[in-house]
């Protein structure tokens, strides 16, 4: 079990506090579209994904991004258990959504980016080493259960 | 052979253009060295790596980065040759400093997250995708010549 400092729990939950959910989970569906484009696959039903701008201005990539990252606090507020957080959401993405567990990283390292991209300088490399940490936690949890 | 767009090419090169080799190089090694600390096994000879302040201000990091980052210039210069670029630095990071070749993947997630931190909204899902493709030539090529 992934175990974090208490040093690396405040880094996580005082940036998070900041953190504009349906704004940023809307960028961090819509950069996983864009630089991994297979990624497309899973969201047939989303409309027209044919261009960078059209994915990130598509409404319901937008919708769905601020799920996924609304989700993601969850993971924030069960940092000791997040094998148990992310149970259920395991056993969906893998027995009705079909998702390569990679792709969980892939959406990690997207939030990564998206939460430098925003906080600058203040995103510093012990607050980095932290949300890496909990995106590698959280990716693995949501693969536990695939069978 | 990776091709790279027009597109993409304009997008690396523009954004290169306005990097800080000195700067952003000493901050890309040194996140390297905090996020993934078992990195620090190749710097012995480096001094205080005792601490993110320790390793973020330490000098002789600082200088390597630089080297590193601008050895990473070459790239942006041949993005269409990168296995010839790169042909002698794979066989010194193979034959005399031992490196496993996931480090340079690694470091290339460093460089996209610095950029990400330093350059903000301008560091737009389309420049991203276009610098994750070029980090990711990079790091093979610098894998290719391993035996």
């Amino acid at each position: 079990m992934v175990h974090f400092s208490a040093e690396e729990k405040t880094a996580i939950t005082s940036l998070w506090g900041k953190v504009n959910v349906e704004e940023a989970g809307g960028e961090a569906l819509g950069r996983l579209l864009v630089v991994y484009p297979w990624t497309q696959r899973f969201f047939d039903n989303f409309g027209n994904l044919s261009s960078a701008s059209a994915i990130m201005g598509n409404p319901k990539v937008k919708a769905h991004g601020k799920k996924v990252l609304t989700s993601f606090g969850d993971a924030i507020k069960n940092m000791d258990n997040l094998k148990g957080a992310f149970a259920k959401l395991s056993e969906l993405h893998c027995d009705k959504l079909h998702v390569d567990p990679e792709n969980f990283r892939l959406l990690g390292n997207v939030l990564v980016i998206i939460l430098a991209s925003h906080f600058g300088k203040e995103f510093t490399p012990g607050v980095q080493a932290a949300w890496q940490k909990l995106v590698a936690g959280v990716a693995t949890a949501l693969a536990h259960k695939y069978h | 052979m990776v091709h790279f767009t027009a597109e993409e090419k304009v997008a690396v090169v523009s954004l290169w253009a306005k990097v800080n080799v000195e700067l952003v190089g000493g901050e890309v090694l040194g996140r390297l060295l905090v996020v993934y600390p078992w990195t620090q096994r190749f710097f012995d000879s480096f001094g205080n790596l005792s601490s993110e302040s320790a390793i973020m201000g330490n000098p002789k990091v600082k200088a390597h980065g630089k080297k590193v980052l601008s050895s990473f210039g070459n790239a942006v210069k041949h993005m269409d040759d990168l296995k010839d670029t790169f042909a002698e630095l794979s066989e010194l990071h193979c034959d005399k400093l031992h490196v496993d070749p996931e480090n340079f993947k690694l470091l290339g997630n460093m460089i996209s997250i610095v950029l990400a931190t330093h350059f903000s909204k301008e560091f737009t899902p389309h420049m991203q995708a276009a610098w994750q493709k070029l980090t990711a030539a990079v790091a093979n090529a610098l894998a290719h010549k391993y035996h």
